[in-house]
């Protein structure tokens, strides 16, 4: 786990509407934070590898950094649900698709209702989730493998998957385009998360690019 | 910088008439100590220890009950750390406070309403500071106090609360249109139970009234507080009764039946949560405190509100701004 510095210092963008689309999180009423349910496609989520906290106690928030430079805590997505094992002692394992690629959601024992709901669920179907990200890193190989911990689960209708994925595909491009702007900038003048993003994964976004179009074309059939 | 000018004044009028402190020895010293950042209680106080030093007399500002009274419409940055008094209407006391605070909540007169706040050390040295919901009061010598652009008033040890005999209705706020997805449902929702005293509304939590105690009477209401989320902001919002009935298809009677039949009435809130979670709604509400009370909601269905043609052709024109988008600079 690595330190990350406080993006809300230091950032100065020509572009001021580069500035207000990125964190931190607007929060409109006083009362507990809470971190919003970010709306991000299984093909990047997946590739979100690299996680950090910016204070350094327990309680800190942990984040994972999206390759288009915005952080990611909780998650809300909608799709076909194409698998459900119940592990052995374990969790429940769902395999959702976002008709691109696939998010895995463990439900375990600290979801219990999440967990209950999943248990009577069974392919197809479309289920809405909201959960935090997880992060999997085997001792002995490479790989780091994402998935989500389900606060809750719902079954919906194709149309809440549609909703879903238009919103899904403004907000990524919202980020593509806030990144794209933000990388013709100086290096002192980026958003620090970008800059991080750029370090971690790179410049190149087409997987994402190309992802999000695969997935409206498959959903609208156009 | 606050009226230090009008608090010399009035400090000038209690000392003796033979005293040889000056209005501008007082000011001098209260900007001397405004300079240091001291602010409120603090300030009178060293300024009245050292005048009460040097003339013998005992003096202090506040209060007397001399303070001018505003409506809060008329309250800004410019009343900051100034004693003022107002009469008003305690609409909300908040369940969550910080430590070190007994009550804060929201005071409206008929032409605005401001957020109070009342510290544990000063309800202990004076107990009749505690304020109840509902009940309007004439609040003197209380302080201004501005920051993060909005203006609030703190009771002090100092300041005097009287009950006055009369309601206040508080201009509404703006109506606020939202679109999100309920992501999470916060207990108490579903069937809760409000302490039955007319005066009072409060929940109960476990049959207990955080004003009365433990009630042995009770009314059941139907209502789902929740987080409304949009992907980049969300919003702390509470459905009353009508609007929960009409998101979920559960009525009051639908509620209470289900809480017999299960002898438990957090079932509900289970099954409401399982209506509305991962929902697109919209509603329009008005702010209150912590939350948006919503007046009016509606599942959010984009084929309602567009033509297939139409969905089709935003789709079309997303994909063509992720073509292009970064690929033009």
């Amino acid at each position: 786990m690595s330190q990350h510095t406080n993006p809300e210092t230091g950032t100065q963008v020509e572009d001021e509407s580069s500035l207000d689309d990125g964190q931190p999180e607007q929060q409109s009423t006083p009362g507990p934070r809470r971190e919003v349910a970010k709306r991000v496609f299984a093909r990047e989520f997946n590739d979100a590898t690299y996680e950090f906290q910016e204070a350094n106690h327990d309680r800190a928030t942990q984040w994972t950094l999206l390759p288009t430079g915005e952080r990611l805590n909780r998650i809300f997505i909608v799709g076909a649900l194409t698998e459900v094992a119940d592990l052995d002692e374990g969790p429940m394992r769902l395999v959702v698709f976002d008709g691109h690629s696939k998010f895995v959601v463990y439900a375990g024992k600290y979801t219990p209702s999440a967990r209950e709901t999943a248990r009577e669920l069974e392919p197809p179907e479309y289920v809405a989730i909201v959960g935090k990200y997880n992060r999997f890193a085997p001792e002995d190989g490479d790989d780091i493998y994402l998935s989500i911990k389900p606060e809750s689960i719902s079954v919906v209708d194709e149309e809440v998957q549609q909703n879903w994925v238009m919103k899904t595909a403004e907000l990524t491009l919202k980020r593509i385009s806030r990144f794209c702007r933000q990388e013709s900038a100086d290096r002192a003048a980026r958003d620090l998360d970008v800059n991080q993003a750029i370090d971690q994964y790179g410049s190149d976004l087409s997987p994402y690019r190309n992802a999000s179009i695969n997935v409206l074309e498959t959903v609208f059939d156009v | 910088m606050p009226d230090f000018d009008s608090r010399a004044r009035d400090l000038m009028e209690q000392l003796p008439e033979d005293s040889d402190v000056t209005h501008e020895e007082i000011v001098d010293l209260y900007e001397k100590c405004y300079g240091f950042k001291i602010t409120g209680n603090d300030l009178d106080n060293i300024v009245q220890r050292k005048l009460a030093k040097q003339t013998g007399a005992e003096v202090s500002t506040g209060a007397q009950g001399g303070d001018q009274h505003y409506e809060i419409t008329d309250l800004g940055a410019n009343h900051d750390e100034e004693w003022i008094s107002l009469t008003g209407q305690v609409l909300t006391i908040w369940d969550d406070v910080p430590d070190g605070i007994a009550q804060k909540g929201r005071i409206g007169d008929d032409t605005g309403t401001i957020e109070f706040s009342l510290f544990e050390k000063s309800l202990q040295s004076n107990p009749s500071l505690e304020v109840q919901e509902g009940k309007s009061y004439r609040f003197e010598s209380v302080v201004g106090d501005y920051y993060d652009e909005r203006i609030r008033v703190r009771i002090n040890s100092r300041s005097s609360i009287e009950e006055v005999d009369r309601s206040f209705s508080p201009p509404e706020s703006d109506v606020i249109g939202l679109l999100g997805v309920i992501v999470d449902v916060v207990p108490p929702s579903g069937l809760i139970k409000r302490c039955a005293d007319p005066d009072c509304s409060y929940v109960l939590d476990d049959g207990e009234c955080p004003d009365h105690g433990v009630v042995g009477d009770h009314e059941f209401d139907l209502r789902i507080k929740a987080i409304l989320d949009d992907g980049e902001e969300y919003h702390r919002v509470v459905f009353p009764l009508e609007q929960t009935e009409s998101l979920t298809d559960i009525s009051l009677a639908d509620a209470r039946r289900l809480a017999e039949q299960e002898y438990d009435h957090t079932v509900v809130e289970q099954k409401v949560g399982d209506r509305v979670l991962g929902r697109h709604v919209e509603i329009h509400g008005r702010e209150l405190d912590n939350y948006i009370v919503v007046n009016e909601a509606a599942e959010y269905s984009l084929r309602q509100t567009e033509s297939e043609a139409t969905i089709e052709n935003s789709a079309e024109q997303l994909i063509e701004q992720l073509q292009s988008v970064g690929r033009s600079a």
